[in-house]
């Protein structure tokens, strides 16, 4: 009964952050430099000054800042989000078209980098002065302190030109098939040097985070009772300690997926990767807020979705939450 | 404080860090008058590989490449304290009111700090430049106002445990006011943890300008390490150094600050140093 | 007359070092003991003395850098030390089991206490999921926790202090053990629920003949459970004799030191004190010990042979002996007694 509460609980809350966001969507589309109608009228090439109230009006722009505002909302949570002044396509349906390769790369990247991270973070924790736990303390400094574009854009030059193993933009080789395995495969083929890049960054976090609470672990009582019983070391490694040690591990990954969507923006403008960071870029180059508007909206859900699974998976692993309810 | 200065220079890592930002300030302070070219001249045939001539190379434009670098430095290391400053200020001051006050301040704040930790900093970022133009203001500000809730939720924490101990109580007895214990009381011991974040913000924020002007939303007239690499990409495989050697400089300034923060870190408390 | 049958456990001479910066540390100095069938032996002595890495040593559980540095130790003449690390985990929990003295901490907060329980009879016996925690459930019902059927499935942090030790002792008893060692099972527990859980290992004891190795520093827990004890100091063994013996007619004067913090007030002191009995000083660096009688330096009967040699156990009593030069000496005239 308490989890159903607490489902709820976390909903509404995540409900609550959304709508935030669209307020401050609309707050920032009416401080954006020109006036919509203007624009608009600019775009089809001039506009006689009837013609120019009839767009405001048809967009509600001789209305109350409070009706304006009520709608607004109504339109974003039907899904309108407006049409993008550059694309001249719904906004909602330039998103829908590019998440699925931001997610596949952001994903991809993240589970990389918790997987591998966790790896070499438990090596490290069990040899304290051996060279993985050398590695990772590098490794840590490295990915923290070089910027990710510039990590990507030396993997391209290296792994791309200088030893050509991997395509260089794109997410699709011209003229290649469209579906099947084969399709799959290529994808894969130019998933591989954006996501590495994005995810060195948090591999970096990650290792040295598990680093850290499996050192903490390894020393606790329990892990000497369970060697006590006669287990074999790989069990008490990687189920008694590893459950507890991934707790801290599970809570830095809700914390990342934000910053992972900002790193998306870099690491797609660098691969050419046809998601939504690219999309965003676009729409900042080219002055076209109800897309990007649409965008920041759409990635805040996103983070708040990923933000509540985390939560749960947290309370999946450390029985001590779910009584704390 | 002198126990803790040695525990720093025992730190090969910090020291080493120290020493490396040292010789970039100075790089950024006395380079321009050494280094007699300026940024944005066309000084030599494009794409020119590092040579006698020219030490870093051109960019295709023929610009010199060290030159960027050099004048660079300044910029980015100026809106990298400058942001850090805004940063450390409002999440101190958001921090500080939640963690003293509690109760529904601290739930309202904290709020808000979970919201703008939602917001994808660099989207926010655009979006902030997009309306407000790319300036050097703009993007000082706009770097604070994204960056500032892990200050904010530090601050609260130190302020929260603080704010029990005995001297909090003694300075009330004494009738001292609010805002005098914030600031002259709680202020001053939690001060440890935030200097070594500060020092990391400094690193966050130079991250965060290059990302900015990578992507072509700095400010268009100065020219930033972040700033070179963006203009080279379309030409990175033919004048590699163009983007590498602006990149490096990051790397660098960024590695010896986290060094530092490290050191400090260190050197604030010996008695949680992992080994 | 037959040969004496192989003794459950026999600990010869064994030695385990600590190399620290300020030199090796020898944390255990040539122990010898032995432990028949369903015994009861009392370890007793001061934080710090060694007690503790007896037991780790016998289950081969010395954390690094400690090592075993020396002797025997034999589980029914098999031997322990030369055994494969396959063979001393068959032997963990199996054979020889062990509780430790703060049950929050030594079981696994993740985990219920029915997985830690069953977890334990999967490893070492051939037995189903539903076996395995059928016998879960007769273990917290031998150990008497109220409502085994819920608590079972119940984490660490839902049970009382008292609960958890007695978990821990269900799972320590799971697979039968000839012999459990009990690491200051009660310390961390109020004085009650202490005589609950000494009750409960009496019963226990009764009905599965386990022996037991009880290690502790209350003086008053050996009295109760203990058929034998043994006094240990800095790392050595001081005092090995029943426990009437050595508790009427201490050989050792640490011994003797350990019984009068003890004692009752009502009980009337050779020369009337009235303030609380204690020894003065304290444990030497295990670094740094000379060639003396270790104990030399706290001694109210300090002689000029004890700082000169180290006194071997000597026979003092029926199975009872004692290190110390006044077992075979006899004190010194006042005179001759220094400081």
């Amino acid at each position: 009964m308490k989890t159903v509460g607490y489902i709820l609980q976390r909903l509404l809350y995540g409900a609550v952050i959304v709508i935030a966001v669209l307020v401050l969507n609309f707050l920032l589309l009416r401080l954006a430099p020109g006036d919509i109608a203007d624009t608009l009228a600019v775009q089809a090439g001039g506009a006689t000054q009837e013609q120019i109230t009839e767009i405001r009006r048809s967009l509600g722009l001789d209305r109350g800042v409070a009706v304006q505002l009520a709608a607004y909302l109504g339109q974003m949570l039907k899904g309108n989000m407006g049409t993008s002044l550059y694309y001249n396509q719904p906004v909602l349906q330039l998103i829908q078209d590019r998440i699925p390769a931001t997610l596949a790369l952001v994903i991809t990247a993240l589970l990389l980098a918790i997987f591998v991270g966790t790896l070499l973070g438990v090596s490290a924790a069990r040899n304290p002065r051996g060279w993985i736990s050398n590695l990772v303390t590098v490794l840590s400094l490295v990915g923290f302190s070089a910027p990710v574009f510039w990590s990507g854009i030396m993997m391209l030059i290296a792994f791309a030109y200088w030893i050509p193993l991997f395509p260089a933009s794109g997410m699709y080789d011209v003229g290649a098939p469209a579906t099947g395995f084969m399709a799959f495969a290529q994808i894969l083929h130019h998933l591989v040097l954006p996501a590495v890049s994005l995810m060195l960054v948090y591999l970096a976090q990650y290792s040295r985070q598990a680093r850290a609470s499996m050192l903490d672990v390894l020393g606790a009582d329990y892990v000497r009772t369970a060697r006590a019983k006669g287990l074999a070391e790989r069990v008490v490694i990687y189920k008694h300690a590893l459950k507890n040690a991934l707790i801290p591990v599970v809570t830095l990954a809700g914390l990342q997926f934000s910053q992972a969507l900002a790193g998306a923006v870099l690491v797609e403008t660098v691969f050419n990767w046809p998601g939504l960071g690219r999309l965003a870029l676009d729409a900042v180059l080219n002055r076209d807020f109800p897309l990007l508007l649409g965008i920041l909206f759409v990635s805040a859900v996103l983070v708040v979705i990923v933000n509540i699974i985390t939560d749960f998976s947290y309370r999946l692993l450390d029985p001590r939450i779910r009584s704390a309810g | 404080m002198n126990s803790g200065w040695r525990l720093f220079v025992a730190n090969k890592g910090s020291v080493g860090g120290a020493l490396v930002l040292c010789a970039i300030m100075l790089a950024a302070l006395v380079g321009p008058f050494v280094y007699d070219v300026l940024p944005f001249d066309m000084v030599s045939a494009p794409m020119t590989p590092p040579g006698a001539e020219l030490p870093l190379g051109s960019d295709y434009l023929g610009r010199d490449v060290l030159a960027g670098i050099l004048h660079g430095a300044r910029v980015t290391l100026a809106i990298g304290i400058a942001a850090t400053l805004c940063t450390v200020f409002i999440g101190l001051t958001i921090g500080a009111v939640a963690g003293f006050y509690g109760k529904w301040v601290d739930t309202l704040l904290m709020r808000v700090t979970e919201f703008f930790q939602v917001l994808p900093p660099i989207l926010l970022a655009m979006v902030l430049v997009g309306v407000f133009g790319p300036s050097i203001t703009t993007i000082i500000l706009v770097i604070g106002a994204v960056s500032w809730p892990s200050i904010a939720r530090l601050t609260r924490a130190e302020f929260l445990r603080i704010k029990e101990r005995e001297y909090v109580l003694a300075g009330r007895a004494i009738g001292a006011g609010n805002l005098r214990i914030m600031l002259r009381i709680i202020l001053p011991n939690a001060l440890p943890p935030l200097i070594v974040s500060a020092a990391l913000t400094v690193g966050v924020a130079i991250l965060f300008e290059s990302g900015l002007s990578f992507i072509g939303l700095g400010d268009p007239d100065v020219i930033s390490w972040g700033y070179m690499i963006g203009n080279s990409r379309d030409k990175m495989f033919d004048s590699w150094w163009a983007v590498m050697f602006p990149g490096l400089a990051i790397f660098l300034t960024v590695l010896s600050l986290s060094l530092i923060g490290d050191g400090l870190n260190d050197a604030f408390n010996p008695k949680l140093r992992a080994r | 007359m037959d040969d004496t049958p192989v003794p459950l456990l026999q600990i010869s001479d064994l030695s385990v070092e600590f190399p620290t910066s300020a030199g090796v540390a020898h944390v255990l100095d040539r122990i010898s003991f032995t432990l028949g069938d369903g015994e009861t032996l009392g370890i007793v002595g001061e934080s710090g003395c060694g007690k503790s890495m007896t037991a780790l040593a016998i289950l081969r559980l010395v954390p690094s850098p400690g090592h075993i540095a020396g002797g025997e130790i034999r589980l029914r003449g098999e031997d322990l030390l030369a055994a494969s690390e396959e063979r001393i985990r068959d032997v963990r929990g199996n054979a020889i089991s062990m509780i430790f003295q703060e049950p929050m901490t030594a079981l696994n907060p993740v985990f219920t206490i029915g997985q830690q329980i069953t977890e334990t009879i999967r490893r070492h016996q051939a037995k189903s999921a539903a076996e395995a925690r059928a016998a879960a459930l007769e273990l917290l019902r031998a150990v008497e926790i109220p409502e085994p059927q819920s608590r079972i499935d119940q984490y660490p942090h839902q049970l009382s202090g008292g609960m958890r030790q007695r978990a821990m002792i269900a799972m320590a008893l799971a697979c039968q053990p000839g012999i459990l060692i009990a690491d200051e099972p009660t310390t961390a527990l109020d004085v009650t629920t202490q005589a609950q859980i000494f009750d409960l290992m009496r019963e226990l004891r009764a009905k599965f003949g386990t022996a037991i190795i009880l290690i502790t520093h209350n003086m008053g827990a050996i009295a109760e459970l203990a058929d034998r004890v043994m006094v240990m100091y800095a790392g050595r063994k001081v005092e090995e004799g029943s426990v009437a013996e050595v508790l009427a007619r201490p050989g050792h004067p640490y011994t003797q030191g350990l019984l009068e913090c003890v004692l009752h007030v009502e009980e009337e002191m050779p020369d009337e004190r009235e303030t609380l009995a204690e020894i003065p000083g304290m444990v030497p660096a295990l670094t740094g010990i000379g060639r003396g009688c270790v104990f030399a330096p706290r001694c109210s009967f300090v002689m000029r042979h004890c700082r000169e040699e180290s006194p071997s156990l000597f026979v003092v009593g029926e199975a009872h002996t004692a290190a110390c030069w006044l077992a075979v000496e006899g004190p010194d005239r006042p005179e001759e007694n220094s400081r």
